[in-house]
């Protein structure tokens, strides 16, 4: 019996929402490639990933919010 | 995740040092024991070096063991009041050891301390050799096995027995569907969704802020267009004001050329005007030297003089009234002596008539002397009135340094009265050189002059205003430029942010939704493909609900009603292991007792099985559960060590490696 990779499993989920018609990721699909949109979300993910356990949800909001910011700036330019 | 070591000091039955080695080879460990032995102190023993509380079983409120109970009886009698418990294990290639001291305070000194308010607590993390801080120890614990999933991996005989009931209740299946679904990292992308929609909050305030913002640019942009026109103004006055400025040095340049031309006579009447300053001046000096002498004279000639003379005068009247007298009383002592010549020569008395005597003759003579006597003495006294006064040799102190001083002012006078004349002489020449209108016109040409630098200084100054102006809207042009920028670009990228947030929220809730579903499903597939494995009887089946209640049914799907305690427990080995399987969470799983319940048949299935469900299981087990001559076989492929642990008097146990069962007969 093999241990499943959960965190491969639910990263695979959220490139698969990627494909998904979600109307409010439109925009971000407009913005940004689909590799880089893939490596945002995987960013993303690996952080709530390794601080599943922290409880302290605003270091977690901080970093994300502060990422976002520097892409979104980045592909502004 | 593997355990490698387990050491317990002076905790419940292991008084002294005791330890568990588990060597890596196989995933099984099985550790024999009869009651009282320190089976369940091992599970506290684990809960304690990880979270620091080991919750008592037997409590219905959940209550944790206070640090007398954890404490070895006989080391606590001793006075050995501490205990110590270390955990070293592996995971993902690092090496780590957990050691959580509790002690007696250094400042207690009472005789026997229970309170736990008494003890410490101390919590050392080394991960590959390194101490990790204080700060940073409990939560790498928690990263590694969280606390909120450790009823999965820590299973105590309880929760066997009794997890598919406790599933069943509202209030405890909602929080170990919390607990699941942490262990499934469900919550992962549950968090992350609450997080991203939080983020995106933020981010769509700062869009509404920015709508602000591009209302600021539009006015930005309005002043800016202000400022353009203010910047124009000031070039065309700057070029005015320079063009004026250039008129006004040419025409200045102009007239001091000319003023040079006049340099001649305007020399001239600068001469004038210094000797008519000079010829000024000396006139008052003769003004004031004239003065000078009059004073002098009065006050040192007149004056002192006119004194002496007044008191000269007073003297020689006071010396004629005395001549006057003296005088007049020698003529009366002529008379006198005339009458007394005559009466002696007559020797009649001159007044009577009548005769004297001798005797009266004598009187008379004597008398006569005395008159002569006083008439020589007036005349001694008498000195002749002077008629000239004041006298030379009176007034020739005061004369002779008058008329010095006097002299030499009258010489100064004379040299200022020569000066005057010269200085007269040269001002008449010079106003024979030239006539006073062209000392008018040179006049008249400085005054132009002078107006014309004034321009040239107010031209220059109003030219630097503009200039600074012109600076100073140049800069606010700038500075509106880039607010009208940054306006713009802030709110551009404000709506970005909003909107990639809101997809990527959307993103997470979508594969949230999807991973949800499918992980329950996972973990029903397996829980229910291991409950098959393990039961022996046909038919039955379990089925997971949404909630993670398990409900039994029979062969037509129907409910099976109350599962038995065998039942149960098959339940709860078959949850674990698809929990196990499915978790986020890669430790080892430690069980007590788990075929308390079972029957012989069921027990085997499950020593068959048991392996399987993590990479390494760490068993409890008492004689009941372990039969040697049925399970050597089975458990002997995967088994990595056994021990027997072996009751020594009434409170404590010794680790015997090696399955003894003389040790477990009681």
């Amino acid at each position: 019996m093999k241990k499943k990779d959960r965190k491969k499993q639910i990263l695979d989920l959220i490139y698969e929402s990627l494909e998904d018609n979600i109307a409010t990721t439109t925009p971000m699909k407009k913005l940004f490639t689909k590799n880089k949109l893939e490596e945002i979300v995987e960013f993303i993910y690996e952080v709530f990933w390794e601080e599943k356990f922290n409880p302290d949800e605003k270091i977690i909001a901080k970093k994300i919010k502060e990422y976002i910011d520097l892409e979104i700036k980045a592909n502004s330019k | 995740m593997r355990y490698k070591k387990l050491t317990l000091e002076n905790f419940r039955t292991f008084q002294g040092k005791h330890e568990f080695v588990f060597p890596d080879n196989k995933p099984l460990v099985v550790i024999h024991a009869i009651n009282g032995t320190g089976k369940s102190a091992m599970l506290h023993a684990m809960n304690y070096v990880l979270y620091g509380e080991a919750i008592n079983p037997k409590s219905l409120s959940g209550d944790k063991f206070s640090i007398k109970q954890l404490l070895s009886i006989p080391a606590y009698e001793n006075n050995n009041r501490f205990f110590s418990i270390t955990l070293e294990f592996e995971n993902e290639g690092k090496n780590y050891e957990i050691n959580r001291r509790t002690q007696l305070r250094g400042d207690v000194s009472i005789p026997n301390p229970e309170e736990d308010r008494y003890y410490e607590t101390l919590l050392y993390v080394k991960k590959d050799g390194e101490v990790l801080s204080a700060a940073m120890s409990q939560p790498e614990i928690e990263n590694l096995i969280n606390k909120a999933v450790s009823r999965f991996f820590l299973v105590n005989r309880e929760e066997i027995q009794e997890l598919d009931t406790a599933l069943l209740d509202e209030r405890e299946n909602e929080l170990i569907k919390s607990e699941i679904e942490k262990s499934l990292g469900v919550e992962v992308l549950e968090r992350g969704k609450n997080i991203l929609n939080n983020i995106a909050i933020e981010f769509n305030k700062e869009a509404v802020k920015d709508t602000d913002n591009s209302k600021k640019a539009e006015k930005s942009r309005e002043d800016y267009e202000g400022e353009v026109e203010r910047v124009e103004k000031a070039k065309i006055s700057i070029a005015e004001l320079k063009k004026k400025l250039n008129e006004t040095q040419e025409k200045l340049l102009s007239l001091e050329k000319e003023q040079n031309s006049m340099k001649s006579i305007e020399e001239e009447a600068a001469k004038k005007q210094l000797l008519s300053e000079q010829l000024n001046s000396f006139e008052k000096q003769k003004i004031e030297k004239t003065n000078s002498i009059r004073e002098y004279v009065m006050k040192n000639w007149f004056l002192p003089i006119s004194d002496i003379a007044i008191k000269e005068y007073e003297n020689a009247k006071r010396a004629q009234e005395d001549a006057h007298q003296i005088k007049s009383k020698l003529q009366n002592i002529s008379l006198e002596i005339k009458k007394l010549e005559s009466e002696i020569k007559t020797e009649k008395c001159k007044n009577c008539n009548q005769p004297i005597n001798k005797t009266q003759v004598e009187k008379i003579k004597k008398k006569l002397e005395m008159e002569f006597k006083s008439k020589q003495e007036l005349e001694a006294q008498y000195i002749e009135p002077t008629e000239v006064f004041p006298s030379v040799q009176v007034i020739s102190p005061y004369i002779q340094p008058s008329i010095d001083t006097l002299e030499a002012l009258e010489s100064q006078l004379a040299s200022l009265e020569l000066d005057i004349f010269t200085i007269k002489n040269s001002i008449s020449k010079i106003d024979k050189g030239f006539d006073d209108s062209l000392i008018a016109e040179v006049k008249n040409l400085r005054v132009k002059i002078k107006q014309q630098q004034e321009i040239e200084t107010l031209t220059k100054q109003d030219l630097e205003n503009k200039e600074h102006e012109l600076k100073m809207y140049s800069n606010r042009l700038k500075s509106l430029e880039k607010d009208i920028e940054k306006y713009t670009s802030d709110t551009k990228t404000s709506t970005k942010k909003s909107q990639f947030a809101k997809g990527i929220r959307d993103l997470f809730e979508n594969a949230f939704e999807k991973f949800r579903d499918s992980a329950r499903e996972d973990v029903a597939k397996l829980a229910k493909a291991v409950f098959e494995n393990l039961i022996n009887t046909q038919g039955f089946q379990i089925d997971l609900e949404n909630d993670y209640s398990i409900s039994l049914k029979d062969e037509n799907g129907r409910n099976a009603g109350t599962p038995s305690a065998g039942q149960s427990g098959v339940i709860a080995i078959s949850l674990i292991t698809a929990l196990a399987k499915n978790s986020v969470t890669n430790a080892p799983i430690i069980m007590d007792s788990p075929m308390a319940s079972l029957d012989d048949i069921h027990t085997k299935k499950v020593w068959e099985f048991i392996h399987q469900i993590a990479d390494q299981v760490i068993l409890f087990v008492f004689p009941g559960e372990y039969d040697e001559k049925e399970h050597r076989k089975i458990i002997q492929k995967n088994l990595s060590i056994e021990y027997t642990l072996e009751k020594v008097g009434v409170y404590n146990a010794k680790i015997i490696q090696g399955y003894k069962p003389q040790l477990l007969e009681g």
